[in-house]
């Protein structure tokens, strides 16, 4: 009965909308944290490649935009998304943003997960004779794996919230539509149904996270 | 042959410069198992690191079989570190990845063949004594069964070099036994030359042909174990050796002698090296000088196959005659010091 005065096709839709904008950003977000983040462990005090002044200024530079809410982003960002994509509005837009906020809290938290990782096993590498890469590849990344997993699974919860905000540039997406319908409209079912939905898939994700989690781990 | 031709190794440290090591000179030959020891802090493990070069000297050359090593490129530096296994005390494996594996890595980044990895693996897990935990984690292990993987890891591209970093502080001393027993075995029958950085003298004691004493950054001693144990110089070395061959009357044994004592009376400590450790001078001091002799202590210790006797007796008799029994003594060619009670009031 409830079922039924429900807007199905929007809702669907608006998840449509949701995925494709939290797997684009992600995907492309987790290759460029990635980047940055060795970048960063790399040039630090005892890192491989101790470079203070490429440390200090992607150091800063990270700081800077974690540091502006993701709403004073979306706007501050505004010509740099049109030159990218052509357009200041809808989803594909709300793609420029979303990244420009994930890379840089997504590189904090793998940052943390590489410093994890035992120097011991560093130099233990070395004594094999491992080149740089190796020693990323082939024991780096495995032992951060999990964390690194972790992380994701973290940033990706973050970047379901920040689509909501996404919506005052006509994003749209299950976040949007609670505070359209919800706020606005003063559709309560409506508004339900869209918060169950979001319970729903952030504890799907952080279930799925955990588990991938621990089966980097071990096994 | 690995050599340190003048090494120093000078840190900049927060309140100015540290001086980790001073003018190091050592030689180390092959097929040796060369034992350099050392409070923490003393720079050995820095100097053992400068072996793979994962250190470097600030002044002096490091020779590996006539390689400068300070001198190389990264490439021929990584030629060079896959002839040179080396095992940790924190073993330093891959939590993530199975025993296979770990003992693979070296191979793997050498870039060999599958089949010809497991093989080698395979052999080695057999010789660790580990076929049966292949497939399982590191943090399944006990932390001896870690250092097995450890030293298996070392060994599977075939050095001709092991360095040991303090590995077997970490472990309880029945597993150290069995660790260093091992590690003899490599030497032996592999023919490998061991270096081994440790603060424990037992480790020396039990499988070492040579060592060095290192404090604050300078080698103070040096040279076969015998020598060095059955005759400290320096007063850290004699520290270090009387934990494990120790050559000193107790407390109590001190105030029953003051205690007990009248008349005129020496205490003598000697050392029996090589054949004439187990000869018989007590009996032979007793019957020619007719003294009565007390024994106070008594050990014998055997270091890199041989044996070292240390006997403390007591003496009691006119200072002539106890005069002449340490130079009977000398005679049979026996060390022989005088100790006085250092304890007990």
């Amino acid at each position: 009965m409830v079922f039924n005065i429900l807007p199905w096709g929007d809702i669907i839709e608006a998840m449509k909308t949701t995925f494709f904008m939290v797997s684009i950003s992600l995907f492309i977000g987790t290759i460029l944290a990635v980047i940055l983040a060795f970048a960063l462990v790399l040039t630090n005090d005892g890192g491989l490649w101790e470079n203070r002044y490429v440390f200090y200024g992607l150091n800063s530079v990270i700081s800077l935009i974690r540091s502006l809410p993701f709403i004073i982003l979306i706007t501050f960002i505004f010509p740099f998304t049109k030159m990218i994509v052509g357009t200041r509005i809808g989803a594909t837009a709300a793609l420029v943003p979303l990244v420009c906020f994930i890379v840089p809290y997504l590189a904090r938290l793998f940052e943390n997960s590489l410093l994890g990782v035992d120097k011991g096993i560093i130099r233990a590498a070395k004594a094999m004779g491992a080149n740089y890469f190796q020693i990323i590849w082939y024991f780096i990344l495995p032992e951060a794996k999990s964390s690194m997993i972790l992380s994701i699974t973290i940033g990706t919860i973050s970047l379901i919230s920040a689509t909501a905000q996404a919506g005052t540039i006509g994003a749209g997406g299950i976040g949007d539509m609670a505070l359209t319908y919800g706020y606005e409209r003063m559709d309560v079912p409506v508004m339900l149904a869209t918060i169950v939905i979001l319970v729903v898939i952030v504890q799907s994700v952080q279930t799925l996270g955990n588990y991938f989690a621990k089966r980097a781990r071990n096994h | 042959m690995i050599e340190f031709q003048n090494i120093s190794k000078v840190y900049q440290g927060k309140n100015g410069e540290v001086q980790a090591l001073e003018h190091v000179n050592l030689k180390i030959m092959d097929g040796e198992i060369y034992g350099i020891i050392g409070l923490s802090g003393a720079g050995k493990s820095t100097l053992l690191s400068m072996i793979n070069g994962l250190e470097y000297p600030s002044e002096g050359t490091v020779l590996v079989n006539g390689n400068n090593i300070c001198g190389m490129s990264f490439s021929g530096l990584q030629k060079i570190r896959r002839t040179i296994g080396m095992i940790f005390q924190e073993f330093n494996l891959l939590n993530s990845r199975t025993v296979r594996h770990n003992i693979s890595l070296p191979l793997i980044i050498a870039g060999e063949d599958k089949a010809v990895i497991r093989e080698r693996v395979d052999k080695l897990l057999q010789f660790v004594g580990l076929t049966d935990k292949a497939e399982q984690f590191p943090d399944q292990l006990s932390g001896g069964q870690k250092q097995r993987v450890g030293i298996a890891r070392a060994l599977v591209t075939n050095p001709s070099i092991l360095l040991s970093d303090e590995a077997t502080s970490a472990l309880d001393p029945d597993t150290m036994e069995s660790i260093l027993d091992l590690l003899k075995r490599i030497n032996k029958e592999m023919g490998i030359t061991i270096v081994m950085v440790t603060h424990q003298i037992r480790a020396v004691q039990k499988i070492c042909n040579k060592v060095a004493v290192m404090q604050s950054g300078k080698v103070i001693e040096e040279g076969e174990v015998f020598q060095v144990f059955s005759n400290p110089q320096q007063e850290i070395t004699r520290d270090f050796v009387r934990t494990v061959v120790p050559d000193v009357i107790t407390p109590s044994v001190c105030r029953q002698i003051r205690m007990e004592s009248k008349g005129n009376y020496e205490i003598l400590r000697l050392k029996f090296t090589g054949n004439n450790a187990l000869g018989d001078l007590i009996y032979q001091i007793n019957t020619k000088f007719l003294l009565k002799t007390r024994i106070l202590h008594a050990t014998v210790t055997e270091l890199d196959e041989q044996t070292l006797g240390i006997l403390i007796l007591q003496i009691s008799g006119s200072p002539e005659q106890i005069a002449e029994v340490e130079e009977y003594v000398r005679v049979c060619g026996v060390q022989c010091e005088e100790v006085k009670c250092q304890y007990g009031f």
